[in-house]
């Protein structure tokens, strides 16, 4: 459910209804400020951006035994004529569908009563998915309710997907890399976008997908082929640049997509001589350095590969890879052992047989925020930051580790 | 348009009953709790409370019942995850609870429970997010812990002692209210014997029936309890709004006296000197802000938190610190079951009138706001400037507290007033 309401959130115009007991909106909105406060403490807070209403039609026991679509359908009513919005979107949650209440045909109803789009996204909670299945299955129902083939525009692409608004470090960065390729009219998609610019998403000339997590990557890739089937526009079949090596391919790949090799080669050797720039200001910070990577993520969420990249960059000695035990299943214990080595020569050991390695590092890169020992911490983001220009504020994030005085440990989150 | 059911989660405070049964049981050291359905859930309840209670993520497991378990049921899962808390904890109790959906398919935990063979008493319940939310599952909790473990026959009464009920971790600051609670209750002559929910062990709580008094700090969480253990046992209560401000606090300690057969002058007295020392040091330094800064004056104020909270506050701010036009409550579990003080000027339904309070947020700029997290979100989202702002309640993003200071009782009295005009002066040099 949160997938659904994170996808329709701020897009002007939406009023957003949970078909739930009404705690499964007081859990999401609690959610949403935890990203409100985030945004202000990185500087890309937008005051006064739209946020829909959130309504939830308070499912209640009796609801469990006689159905909820008589109390969805008074939500509706409530909701259309009291925020009057050019859309609703329906969000189901699990309780909705253990009672199997029939949200589809309430919703189909009241839109031909009301004459307004109502959308029930059809899946249920953690029934059908995680958040981003929610994502996807209200962007492909926004899509197919207010999209139509446009003439292409040249200079229009679509980010698809959400790092948590137009103006966040990652969307500016994302945004110039492809103006290498001459974009220069954007279109988030779908969320923060007024069905206006939901209109437009079909001019694009590409779509770029904004996955980030193995979970995510293949949800934002079937949004893409929907697109394509939909309206023709091409999709570059790349979740977006991470590190350098993906940078440098996802460049590749822009330039081959879109029959502009040259205008990559440039971008490649623009994006090459910055990086060794920032190289030569931050490695010698630090040179001779000992860490440990620890982690506690499955592979299912989340692919080191790039951390590896960027350790290996950072021209730091990786002295262990350490499993955290506490928060991986043995089977995914048993994935990571396989896995990892063919990434790194590091050695791969739990943390609990790590802890004399753990204590003699300078400082630690980790998923999790760690008690013990007590040493700088560079925690990684669930999502990596974009581009060459993500990857040197984690090197320069490294470095002020690195430069740490005292004992006082501490995280810093990437 | 009147009030409805429907109302805008955005401008709520609340979390699920999830949520608040754990709550209770984080508080009671060494208790597990295991959630019986998707990480989802799990994870929320755990990252509300475990700022305010660092033991949690140890006591804290869930099954990760898919939607295969919906169908099939979830003794598999649960089992397995029964074999792991067996493997690292030693449970004081055992807290086994269904998320909602779970809840609808009637599995039997406590068969469950039976199979994995705990030596500690298990209390098996449904989340109830169907019938509620944070206080809904706290109350539930609380009903369901004391039908499962029996207190000792009150046979005897330990004359002088007293149970606080009503507290939690899932209320902002209240370790440390509870700290300066039991430190004045110990310096007017009293002991306290148990705060379920809040550091009290499974024998500690089991020997609260033999207490003088049960004292309810949040009616909220713990009316309902003290009437339950009056009827069962037969055992005074007393609820009064907690106790801030000097006054306020004088008052309470009063209150409670008039219901205890052991009677201290004596420690009263010290306590009244204590006051005044402090009430002396305040006039003091607050007389010479005033000289600078002029005195704390806002047109308008909002007090935003759980009823008996923000009642209490909204009390002491009127009656003892500041001078306010139009002083609103917005009570986030909804209209208290006390009667609010007369000098409030309205009270809201933090669940139903999310139009009102909206309107009260955006009157604001200039004025003072007592409350939390998501009050102030909406202050930033809609651009009210220059608003004095306090936290005294969760959910709290831009503060941490690590000093020990309480809001209740006189060194809360203090704390609070000195957060409130350096809050102001703050203010006023950025142009306010």
């Amino acid at each position: 459910m949160s997938g659904v309401w994170r996808a329709v959130a701020h897009n002007e115009g939406a009023a957003v209804i949970f078909h739930s007991p009404r705690a499964c909106a007081h859990v999401t909105h609690d959610m949403d400020m935890g990203i409100q406060y985030r945004a202000m403490g990185r500087d890309y807070f937008v005051p006064g951006q739209y946020t829909a209403p959130l309504v939830c039609s308070a499912l209640r026991e009796k609801h469990s035994i006689f159905g909820g679509s008589e109390q969805l359908r008074g939500c509706i009513d409530h909701v259309v004529e009291k925020y009057r919005p050019q859309y609703v979107v329906i969000a189901n949650s699990c309780v909705a569908g253990v009672i199997g209440d029939d949200t589809d045909a309430v919703a189909a109803q009241a839109e031909v009563d009301w004459q307004l789009p109502i959308i029930s996204v059809p899946c249920h909670s953690f029934l059908d998915g995680d958040f981003h299945a929610g994502f996807y299955y209200a962007a492909k129902s926004l899509a197919e309710r207010f999209m139509s083939p446009q003439p292409p525009q040249a200079n229009r692409v679509t980010f698809l997907g959400d790092r948590g608004g137009p103006i966040t470090r990652d969307m500016l960065e994302i945004k110039r890399l492809v103006g290498f390729f001459g974009f220069d009219e954007y279109c988030l998609f779908p969320a923060y976008a007024s069905i206006n610019e939901m209109q437009l998403v079909p001019a694009s000339g590409i779509n770029i997908l904004m996955g980030g997590t193995p979970q995510a990557r293949p949800w934002a890739g079937k949004l893409a082929g929907d697109l394509q089937e939909m309206f023709g526009t091409p999709w570059l079949d790349e979740d977006y640049p991470i590190c350098w090596a993906r940078t440098k391919s996802w460049l590749q790949s822009m330039g081959e997509i879109l029959g502009k090799k040259s205008v990559a080669c440039t971008a490649i050797s623009e994006q090459t001589m910055e990086l060794n720039e920032q190289l030569q200001a931050v490695t010698p910070r630090l040179q001779g350095k000992n860490i440990a990577f620890c982690i506690g993520r499955s592979l299912l969420l989340f692919d080191p590969s790039w951390v590896f990249e960027l350790i290996e960059l950072s021209g730091v000695h990786l002295s262990c890879v350490a499993l955290l035990e506490d928060s991986l299943t043995l089977a995914q214990q048993a994935a990571l052992k396989q896995q990892l080595p063919h990434q790194t020569i590091a050695p791969v050991i739990g943390a609990t047989n790590a802890a004399e390695v753990l204590d003699s590092v300078d400082f630690i890169v980790t998923t999790h925020e760690l008690t013990e020992p007590l040493k700088p911490q560079l925690f990684l983001p669930m999502q990596p930051l974009v581009g060459v220009r993500g990857l040197v504020s984690l090197l320069q994030l490294m470095a002020r580790l690195a430069e740490r005085k005292g004992n006082r440990g501490g995280i810093i989150y990437g | 348009m009147g009030k409805t059911e429907w109302d805008n989660a955005c401008t709520q405070v609340n979390a699920c009953a999830l949520t608040g049964a754990t709550a209770f049981f984080a508080g009671i050291p060494d208790a597990v709790v295991v959630v019986n359905g998707p990480l989802w859930c799990s994870f929320y309840a755990r990252r509300y409370l475990e700022k305010q209670c660092p033991s949690l993520p140890e006591r804290f497991f869930c099954s990760q019942a898919d939607n295969e378990a919906v169908v099939y049921g979830t003794e598999a899962c649960l089992l397995e995850t029964l074999a792991t808390v067996k493997e690292k904890c030693s449970p004081s109790v055992l807290l086994i609870i269904n998320n909602c959906s779970i809840g609808l398919i009637g599995d039997d935990l406590a068969g469950i429970a039976r199979q994995a063979e705990f030596g500690c008493p298990v209390v098996c319940m449904d989340g109830g997010g169907l019938s509620g939310g944070f206080w809904e599952g706290y109350r539930a909790a609380v009903q369901k812990y004391f039908e499962t473990v029996e207190l000792q026959p009150r046979r005897t009464i330990n004359l002088g002692t007293v149970n606080l009920l009503g507290l939690s971790f899932g209320y902002y600051n209240a370790a440390n209210d509870v700290q300066e609670l039991e430190g004045m209750l110990i310096m007017a002559g009293y002991r306290v014997q148990a705060c379920p929910g809040l550091g009290t062990s499974v024998s500690e709580m089991e020997a609260m029936s033999h207490s003088e008094l049960n004292l309810v700090v949040h009616e909220e969480l713990g009316g309902e309890l003290a009437r339950q253990l009056k009827k069962q046992y037969g055992m005074p209560y007393i609820s009064l709004l907690p106790p801030y401000g000097i006054e306020q606090t004088l008052l309470w300690l009063k209150s409670i006296g008039t219901q205890m057969q052991l009677k201290s002058k004596d420690a009263l007295n010290l306590l009244e000197k204590e006051a005044n020392s402090k009430q002396q040091t305040i006039r003091t330094a607050v007389t010479d802000m005033e000289r600078i800064w002029g005195d704390l004056w806002f047109e308008n104020a909002v007090v935003a938190a759980p009823a008996s909270v923000a009642m209490g506050m909204a009390r002491a701010l009127r009656l003892e610190w500041a001078d306010i036009g139009k002083l609103t409550v917005v009570a986030h579990d909804g209209l208290p079951s006390l009667t609010p003080p007369q000098c409030v000027d309205s009270i809201l339904d933090g669940g139903a009138d999310s139009e009102e309070i909206q309107t009260r947020l955006r009157s604001l700029p200039g004025g003072l706001l007592l409350g939390s997290g998501s009050e102030k979100a909406f202050l930033r989202q809609q651009s009210v400037k220059d608003t004095v702002c306090c936290n005294i309640s969760l959910p709290v993003y831009d503060e941490v507290v690590f000093t020990g200071r309480p809001f209740m009782g006189l060194r809360g009295a203090a704390n609070l007033l000195e957060r409130l005009w350096n809050r102001y002066a703050a203010e006023k040099q950025r142009g306010g």
